[in-house]
């Protein structure tokens, strides 16, 4: 079994894990926050968000001490973001 | 400041370092368009020479709109937008929404650029917008400048992705820049050491970026926000929750009407609109929309230049037959929400046009500091590795863009001034960008001396500003005394810039130390002549 050096771990975390996870919360935040008065609240805050996401998820990553406890957060918010969309189509 | 352990700032060190050196030549090619694209109004006017009509829609248009109205294809009046362009002439368009053979919804017509005070047609083209606009001659020095910043030159959507990466990168920078900062509040005022290059540089480094930081990490921000919004976030978010229907969500973020009436009633009189408009603003109308021309549920939106103490372009919107005022729009949506005030704010502070000139200034200065930052980024990195042979040839790098930019940026107007009037001149434009560019590099990889190369690029940069005034001029653009006549003060205020600049270079270029060869001829002539 290949066993990855501590960079390259912190490496695929900070890289494809958090811009993964970035992606999956900007999908699922059309789905946690109401339309608002203009109907588009919904559509356009995730947007927005998201490069502060995205950067919040690599910061978390490049600095966290211990980076497997890191890669399961961030593979925990995906799986969650994941389980409100599926829950939310399920439902339409 | 900081409060990271010595591992950690070590890491975040190497993450600065390295998001600044990988996509340091691109971000400062961002970071300089944008700087200068806030002025991109301004390039355009002095580009064509000023307008010797500058009344905009302040003047009447509704007989014009109306007569082009009947003759174009009824399928095309389904939206109609006019404005006037920097000559002064009046663009109508004419056009419906279709879905483009890629699969992406865009604005199929046709556009007219009339003479508003006779009403003759001065053009006629049709198709796509993106061709038309892309097309046209005039503002193609403008928006070449726009479209380096926006998205690089690169086609749509990749261009645009590139672009929100390299925000991203500099979100990172200006972050990990203040996370491992430690004395932020001495640093403020830490005055460069002289002698030492690498510390005399990061001195500097850390000064200008101290109190950039928050403009930098503001401008990467929300530049990402633009570019990623509808090349990334929107499909995401549209495939989310709407299954991908980019139409509807483009009905729910042009807050068009929902309830449709095709029942024939004849459009409201524009003019009456676009005065009633006015008095409510108290600013200038910048552009008119006509949804559904011909129709009972027709609208009407009118924007407006940000009126003082607000942040963003004002939308008032009206009823299409009867012109009743309907109210304020907000940018996206058809209510004010969060949303869209967010967005709106965003936006404005990206643009930096909220107070006219004084924010337009502030901006500029606060980008050319940002490069400033950039550049002193590569200086340090490339100082700290002179030893490395790896590297050493890489140090040529940072004069070569930091002058070489600008010098294809001027190259580019010359190219434009000399197509100006035929019918390419939005293709000689960036073909003279990427000459010049060329030519740097290729400078840069021929000559080994760096402050030979640093001098040259210097001249040749002073030399290409220096004589962009005299070739609008023999471009046909309009003389001075031309310019101040019609009470356009933006021609001679470009031009008189450019001379300031080409003066300020040369100064340099003079006060700059010679090259080795240079050094060497003169070293050998003080040497004392052998005795006979």
């Amino acid at each position: 079994m290949i066993r990855l050096s501590e960079t390259w771990q912190r490496t695929l975390v900070a890289g494809p894990l958090a811009l993964l996870a970035a992606v999956v919360v900007l999908a699922t935040l059309p789905h946690l926050i109401p339309e608002g008065a203009g109907r588009v609240d919904n559509l356009v805050l995730p947007v927005i968000a998201f490069p502060l996401v995205w950067s919040a998820t690599f910061f978390y990553a490049c600095i966290a001490d211990n980076i497997s406890r890191a890669a399961a957060v961030l593979a925990g918010l995906t799986a969650a973001g994941l389980g409100v969309i599926a829950h939310s189509l399920a439902l339409i | 400041m900081s409060f990271l352990d010595q591992k950690k700032t070590k890491r975040l060190f190497a993450i600065h370092g390295w998001s600044g050196i990988a996509l340091g030549v691109l971000l400062y090619v961002i970071v300089l368009t944008g700087a200068v694209a806030v002025f991109a109004h301004e390039i355009g006017v002095w580009s064509v020479g000023g307008a010797a009509n500058d009344k905009g829609l302040t003047q009447p248009v509704d007989r014009i709109i109306r007569g082009l109205a009947d003759k174009v294809d009824p399928k095309y009046r389904d939206d109609v937008g006019a404005y006037t362009v920097e000559s002064g002439a009046l663009s109508v368009f004419f056009h419906t929404h279709e879905t483009k053979p890629n699969g992406d919804i865009g604005d199929r017509g046709v556009r007219f650029l009339v003479d508003p005070a006779t009403g003759s047609v001065l053009s006629r083209a049709e198709g796509w917008s993106s061709d038309i606009y892309g097309q046209d001659q005039a503002s193609a020095l403008k928006r070449f400048l726009i479209d380096l910043h926006v998205q690089l030159y690169l086609p749509s959507p990749w261009g645009l992705i590139l672009t929100g990466i390299l925000g991203l990168a500099m979100m990172v920078a200006a972050t990990s820049g203040l996370i491992m900062h430690r004395h932020i509040l001495k640093d403020i005022f830490v005055a460069p050491r002289p002698g030492n290059l690498l510390l005399h540089a990061r001195d500097r480094h850390v000064l200008a970026g101290t109190w950039g930081l928050p403009f930098a990490f503001l401008l990467a921000f929300t530049g990402s926000f633009l570019s990623f919004a509808f090349t990334i976030g929107m499909p995401i978010v549209s495939m989310s929750a709407f299954g991908g229907d980019k139409m509807l969500v483009g009905e729910i973020l042009g807050g068009h009407a929902q309830t449709e009436d095709k029942t024939p009633a004849v459009v409201t009189n524009l003019d009456a609109v676009l005065a009633d408009g006015q008095q409510r603003a108290g600013s200038a109308p910048t552009y008119i929309h006509v949804g559904h021309w011909g129709r009972a549920d027709a609208k009407v939106g009118v924007w407006f230049e940000p009126p003082a103490g607000d942040l963003g372009f004002l939308q008032l919107g009206f009823n299409g037959v009867s012109g009743a005022f309907e109210g304020q729009k907000p940018r996206v949506g058809s209510k004010p929400s969060f949303g869209a005030t967010a967005s709106s704010v965003l936006t404005a502070l990206h643009y930096g046009l909220f107070a006219g000139l004084l924010s337009k200034i502030i901006w500029l200065s606060l980008g050319l500091a940002s490069c400033y930052v950039i550049l002193t980024g590569m200086v340090m990195w490339f100082t700290r590795r002179r030893e490395d042979p790896a590297w050493a040839p890489w140090t040529r790098m940072v004069p070569a863009i930091g002058y070489g930019l600008p010098l294809a940026m001027l190259v580019s107007a010359h190219f434009y001034f000399q197509a100006i009037g035929r019918s390419d001149t939005a293709t000689w434009t960036p073909w003279g960008f990427a000459l010049a560019t060329l030519a740097v590099i290729a400078a840069a990889v021929a000559m080994s001396d760096r402050v030979e190369l640093t001098r040259r690029l210097v001249l040749a940069t002073a030399i290409s500003a220096g004589l962009l005034p005299l070739a609008r001029m023999m471009a046909g653009g309009r003389s001075w005394g031309e310019a101040v006549a019609i009470g356009e003060p933006v021609v001679v205020s470009i031009d008189l810039l450019l001379l300031i600049a080409a003066a300020a270079l040369t100064w340099h270029w003079k006060g700059s130390p010679q090259p080795q060869w240079l050094r060497r001829r003169l070293a050998a002539a003080a040497q004392p002549e052998p005795a006979e």
